[in-house]
């Protein structure tokens, strides 16, 4: 991560979607690695599709494939 | 010495074992016949109770022996007079909503004998209870004569188990149905047998004719005695027979308006059973198609329901001895046409003190019963369109995505593309080119860019999930705001963190060094911690 984590970005995100809701002090640290870890997690599915495709690249329907097995993972 | 020691004790034991087995082989069939009857007298009086009607006084007269025996054995006096059935008929319909039970028994045992009988015993017997137990007696008595049967019958219960289920729906255990079965079918087969004696005792005020009626219930009785017919039945079984065809006749009447549909399809099933069960004998061929042109009255459908559970019954009960012995005497006395006249005039006459006596409880027992019968064929027809899939409420994540659009106009109610970039300094979006990055530090492959317009979508729908399992996990700690320790959760039940895998090992991993000072409390000397816990920051002072 070159970057930091954009946390004034998550905070209005959260707040986009449950208004009521409030989040802790180091909440949405939390929540970054939390999307950190979600990304990995795509990424890792996404590119075991390209090798079985035998592909060099990640190609988009990779990426719908891996997409519907992490997200309904990451529901808890 | 010590070798006789040794071998005393296991002769001993040898013995010992040796004589369990005996006994229990001496005990069990016989006992388990006794107590098999005595089950299925008992269900046939509670089904029996169900179908209950003032009506019931028409109990066919006993002409088997057992019957009479039966009748004797009855603790309530016979010689009641035909006037105290036509007063108690009032009486009897308040009871028979009351307690079905003692009905039941007392009209099983009453089937035999007439009517006007069965009204006094029932209304001379205040305790429902003490008929039960009579009965129960009784059907001890009966049990015990027709253990002989068994064998026969035994051959028989096997198929009409599985029918059995399906006409009763009220009771559970099979052996009760079959118990119900049988005492339903000997009844039935002693009214059929006893219909010339009725005809002679009936009192005037039972009699009502009502030809639908009594071709619904000749239909039923047909049924009935063709699937008792191989079977012999005891005298409950006829009683608890025309105790459930008087039901049947008395609902009728109530229900004139209710489905021939139903009717029809009861007397299909009837028509199906009477063809699996036991060999039809020329009377039940006979009967089978007298019952086949009344199939037309409008008023089957209780008549079918209970012939088919008659049917049901009686075909179960075939294990029982109590039913072998209410056919055959059947069987002997009415002949294939006589049973049909007979059966018509059963029926109308039935139908009169049915009609009177029936009452809404009384047609609320056999809807239910008869809602029962129904309910159970269709279940048992569909068995796979019970189990509803139990589907797991999936998250509408994926229709989420198109209708969560990259435009942020769907964020708020009244949106407008002239403030489209208004709307996205509202609407937070993580940057897109930070997704990029991310992404493609994990993948180590070259990336698609189409690819990477997926990963947005699937960047949103999490946001989603993640807010909304949130906010369930802070609610459920009774929070309005989330804590670290619900983030804890989440990860844990997304398999993140493990107890293999402590979350402070994540946060190194994963997070910049600034921010892992942030989260992760460290001591340092001077009894400090970082980042400090103190009242203040917390905020719960």
């Amino acid at each position: 991560m070159r970057r930091g984590a954009p946390r004034g970005t998550l905070r209005g995100l959260l707040r986009s979607h449950k208004p009521q809701l409030r989040l802790a002090a180091g909440g949405d640290l939390l929540v970054h690695l939390n999307f950190l870890m979600f990304l990995h997690r795509l990424a890792e599915e996404a590119r075991t599709n390209a090798f079985e495709n035998k592909s060099k690249t990640i190609k988009p329907e990779h990426t719908i494939a891996a997409a519907k097995v992490i997200l309904k993972r990451s529901r808890g | 010495m010590s070798l006789g020691s040794v071998l005393a004790p296991d002769t001993v034991e040898k013995r010992g074992l040796l004589r369990r087995p005996k006994n229990r082989k001496a005990i069990d069939i016989a006992a388990f016949e006794g107590g098999v009857e005595q089950n299925m007298q008992r269900k046939a009086q509670n089904y029996l109770v169900e179908l209950q009607t003032a009506s019931m006084i028409e109990a066919a007269t006993a002409t088997s022996d057992a019957e009479i025996m039966l009748n004797n054995t009855e603790l309530f006096v016979q010689p009641q007079s035909v006037e105290q059935n036509q007063k108690k008929l009032p009486a009897l319909e308040p009871r028979l909503s009351e307690s079905k039970t003692p009905v039941q028994r007392s009209e099983i045992s009453n089937a035999t004998q007439e009517e006007g009988r069965l009204v006094g015993r029932v209304s001379s017997v205040g305790t429902d209870e003490g008929r039960t137990r009579r009965y129960s007696e009784e059907e001890l008595i009966n049990d015990g004569e027709h253990v002989d049967n068994m064998a026969h019958v035994s051959q028989e219960t096997s198929v009409n188990d599985g029918e059995d289920e399906q006409g009763h729906s009220q009771q559970s255990e099979p052996v009760e149905q079959l118990s119900a079965s049988a005492e339903v079918a000997g009844t039935i087969n002693r009214w059929s047998s006893s219909l010339p004696s009725r005809s002679s005792s009936r009192s005037p005020v039972i009699l009502k004719p009502r030809r639908s009626f009594s071709m619904s219930l000749r239909e039923v009785v047909s049924r009935i005695i063709e699937e008792l017919d191989v079977s012999d039945k005891e005298e409950e079984m006829a009683n608890a027979v025309n105790e459930v065809e008087q039901e049947e006749i008395s609902r009728e009447a109530m229900e004139h308006h209710t489905n021939t549909g139903y009717s029809e399809h009861l007397e299909k099933k009837l028509t199906e059973r009477a063809e699996s069960q036991i060999i039809m004998t020329p009377e039940e061929e006979v009967v089978a198609e007298g019952s086949v042109k009344h199939q037309d009255s409008a008023k089957p459908e209780p008549e079918m329901a209970r012939s088919a559970r008659a049917g049901s019954l009686s075909r179960h009960s075939h294990a029982f001895s109590s039913e072998k012995s209410g056919t055959k005497p059947l069987e002997e006395a009415v002949e294939q046409a006589d049973e049909l006249l007979e059966d018509r005039a059963v029926m109308g006459q039935l139908d009169g003190p049915e009609e009177e006596s029936t009452e809404d409880e009384v047609e609320m027992e056999g809807q239910e019963s008869e809602e029962g019968s129904m309910k159970t064929p269709t279940f048992v027809r569909a068995p796979a369109y019970r189990p509803l899939p139990l589907l797991p409420t999936p998250r509408s994540a994926k229709p989420a995505a198109p209708e969560s659009p990259l435009q942020p106009q769907r964020a708020k109610p009244v949106p407008k593309t002239s403030r489209k970039s208004q709307k996205k300094q509202r609407e937070p979006a993580l940057a897109s080119s930070y997704i990029k990055q991310i992404f493609r530090h994990y993948a180590k492959m070259p990336v698609a860019r189409d690819a990477y317009q997926i990963i947005e979508k699937c960047c949103e729908k999490y946001f989603k999930q993640l807010s909304d399992d949130l906010e369930v996990y802070a609610h459920h700690a009774g929070r309005k705001t989330v804590e670290m320790a619900d983030l804890e959760l989440l990860m844990r039940r997304q398999r993140l963190v493990t107890d293999k895998m402590p979350l402070h090992v994540l946060i190194e991993r994963y997070l910049p060094m600034e921010y892992r000072k942030l989260l992760i409390p460290v001591a340092v000397s001077g009894n400090k911690v970082i980042p400090s816990k103190s009242m203040w920051s917390s905020g719960k002072w």
